[in-house]
């Protein structure tokens, strides 16, 4: 793997232009030594050829048979290494009743624990980038630091940040909440190559191409939350980033997705795959219990108001 | 192209003029393009000349166009002066109906100007067209291409197509591109600033690590012709999108007409108001 003149960021074969900077890479070392004059014939019947939009290869007009071109290599791509569970199928259940048991709040139903029935536990790798990158970021806000008449005071600045194992989901089974929800708790150390296996690892549902452009997003992200504004409040903030030293590679990432039943419907959890405690969903509402609190309401209301009215 | 002849002629590079490294390979078909071209000719406006409808493309051909994509990681750095709004409760006094003094509030919004000093980094990228022939302003008016599409070069990509040779010099392409990236650096500054409002915003520009890369680009150029005695409509197509851009004359006579008859409801509005006043 060779990396890019301008900005340092790997470059991966197949690309004509850096990721990050867009520099154009140089040609692989083998075309140099080709032969300069070239002249193209039909594999088919030996005329010469010519490059047809339609087919979007070169086609010969006599006998309409194309060639083969390399095609620009823009893959959908698949993890290299994953991370193994560490929460068993039986963990992952308890898990959920634990989770249903103490993060019932007052408006969900007091037997949910007790009659949720899981209807289907899958364990699943859900792919993510882990991005190493340095980053120059230079911002723009207004802060209430140093504010004269008006509330506001314009502030600018720059940084130089570093990433290290920064996650950035790629999935599409998990929402981006649920992947940003789960992303702190792993442990990238006991990752291993991956090879194929029985388990289902969802594939990077995105070309290579995009995927950057989902990272780069990411990087933008992080790196603004990163920025300290002075002040204590903020409005106005903008931000231009200058990637370099981009590093990116491709993980599955254990976790479960359970949907259980509770009165005929069902709701999705997601278990965290190496750490139990780690638990979001949803949870159904409990009807009587909301109507029951809008009474009590409207109950109160109305004793106020007699109350005031006695006054 | 009937005679088994080679269809790349290959000459070696210079330095003034460079190998093409990128190849946007067409996408659109002359059979396509004509159908874009038509559609653009029967879509022109109100104003603009009607017998374009029937317009025949008398000349199409493709070309790959070559241009350079100037690419720079760009440091900027910048000052204004950014306006922060404020509510100011003015007291003031007025007359009422019955001839009074009466005082009075009112609140006013009032600007405090600051200055700010900063910097503003991104890499950025330009196309400049490299041809006499097909000047910079209808490349632009034509792009974007998508370079995620682009392919190395190769003379197999290229064969049987017409690839013009670079007529501009590399550095007058600079030129042409650092002034490309100057305005559009000033649009980027304007959304880059904090505040309700700004003036006075000044920046310096410097690009680091530039880099040029020869690329080719695919366009269909189209001749238009809907009177023998005037020049044809020149189209220019997007090989790759199929974005159009071409100035459609003007219609004399439907302007003339639409002046007169404004004239004339003006004309008629005034009658009828002076008349009604009578």
């Amino acid at each position: 793997m060779s990396s890019c003149q301008r900005c340092s960021s790997d470059l991966e074969v197949g690309d004509l232009q850096c990721p990050v900077c867009s520099l154009a890479t140089p040609p692989p070392p083998s075309r140099a030594e080709e032969a300069q004059a070239q002249i193209l014939r039909c594999d088919e019947c030996g005329a010469a050829v010519t490059f047809d939009a339609e087919a979007a290869a070169p086609k010969c007009r006599f006998c309409a048979a194309t060639m083969s071109v390399e095609t620009p290599v823009d893959p959908v791509e698949s993890p290299e290494h994953i991370v193994p569970f560490a929460v068993d199928r039986e963990g992952a259940q308890r898990a959920v009743k634990a989770w249903l048991s103490s993060h019932r709040g007052i408006f969900q139903p007091g037997d949910l624990a007790t009659h949720a029935a899981i209807d289907q536990l899958a364990q699943v790798l859900w792919c993510a980038w882990i991005v190493d990158a340095e980053a120059h970021i230079t911002w723009t806000a207004d802060s209430d630091e140093g504010s004269g008449r008006s509330s506001w005071a314009p502030h600018a600045g720059s940084e130089d940040l570093s990433f290290k194992n920064l996650i950035v989901p790629a999935s599409r089974g998990l929402t981006f909440d649920e992947c940003q929800f789960l992303a702190a708790n792993y442990n990238l150390a006991t990752a291993r190559p991956f090879e194929q296996d029985a388990r289902s690892v969802e594939a990077f549902d995105m070309q290579r191409s995009a995927a950057r452009k989902v990272i780069q997003r990411g990087i933008d992200a992080t790196a603004a939350s990163r920025v300290r504004v002075p002040g204590s409040s903020v409005r106005n903030f903008r931000n231009s980033t200058l990637v370099r030293k981009l590093r990116t590679r491709r993980f599955g990432l254990p976790a479960y997705i359970i949907a259980y039943r509770y009165s005929d419907r069902v709701y999705r959890v997601i278990v965290h795959g190496q750490k139990s405690s780690v638990v979001t969903g949803t949870m159904p509402r409990s009807a009587a219990r909301i109507l029951a609190a809008i009474a009590i309401g409207i109950l109160l209301l109305v004793l106020l108001v007699v109350v005031l009215r006695h006054q | 192209m009937y005679c088994a002849s080679p269809n790349v002629i290959d000459r070696p590079p210079t330095s003034e003029r460079p190998d093409p490294s990128l190849v946007l390979p067409f996408v659109i078909s002359e059979r396509r393009a004509r159908a874009i071209a038509r559609e653009w000719l029967t879509t022109r406006g109100f104003f603009r000349e009607p017998r374009l409808k029937a317009a025949s493309v008398e000349e199409i051909r493709s070309v790959y166009l070559p241009a350079y994509l100037v690419s720079a990681a760009a440091h900027t750095t910048f000052s204004a002066e950014i306006g922060e709004d404020y509510q100011e409760t003015v007291h003031y006094t007025d007359t009422d109906a019955k001839g009074n003094t009466v005082h009075r509030t009112r609140t006013v919004t009032r600007t405090e100007w600051r200055e700010l000093k900063g910097t503003h980094a991104s890499y950025i990228e330009s196309l400049v067209s490299a041809s006499r022939g097909l000047p910079n302003h209808e490349l632009e008016s034509v792009e974007p291409f998508d370079f995620r599409k682009a392919r190395r070069f190769a003379p197999e990509l290229v064969s049987g197509w017409t690839v013009e040779e670079p007529s501009l010099t590399l550095a007058s392409c600079k030129q042409t591109a650092h002034d490309e990236i100057l305005r559009s650096m000033s649009g980027t500054l304007e959304s880059f600033m904090p505040g309700d409002s700004h003036r006075e915003l000044s920046h310096s520009t410097t690009l680091h690590n530039e880099s040029c890369a020869l690329s080719l680009a695919p366009v269909w150029v189209l001749a238009a012709r809907f009177d023998r005695e005037r020049a044809a409509v020149r189209l220019v197509l997007n090989g790759q999108s199929g974005t159009v851009y071409g100035v459609a004359p003007y219609s004399k006579w439907r302007i003339a007409a639409a002046i007169v008859c404004g004239v004339l409801v003006l004309l008629v509005t005034y009658l009828l108001a002076t008349g009604g006043a009578r």
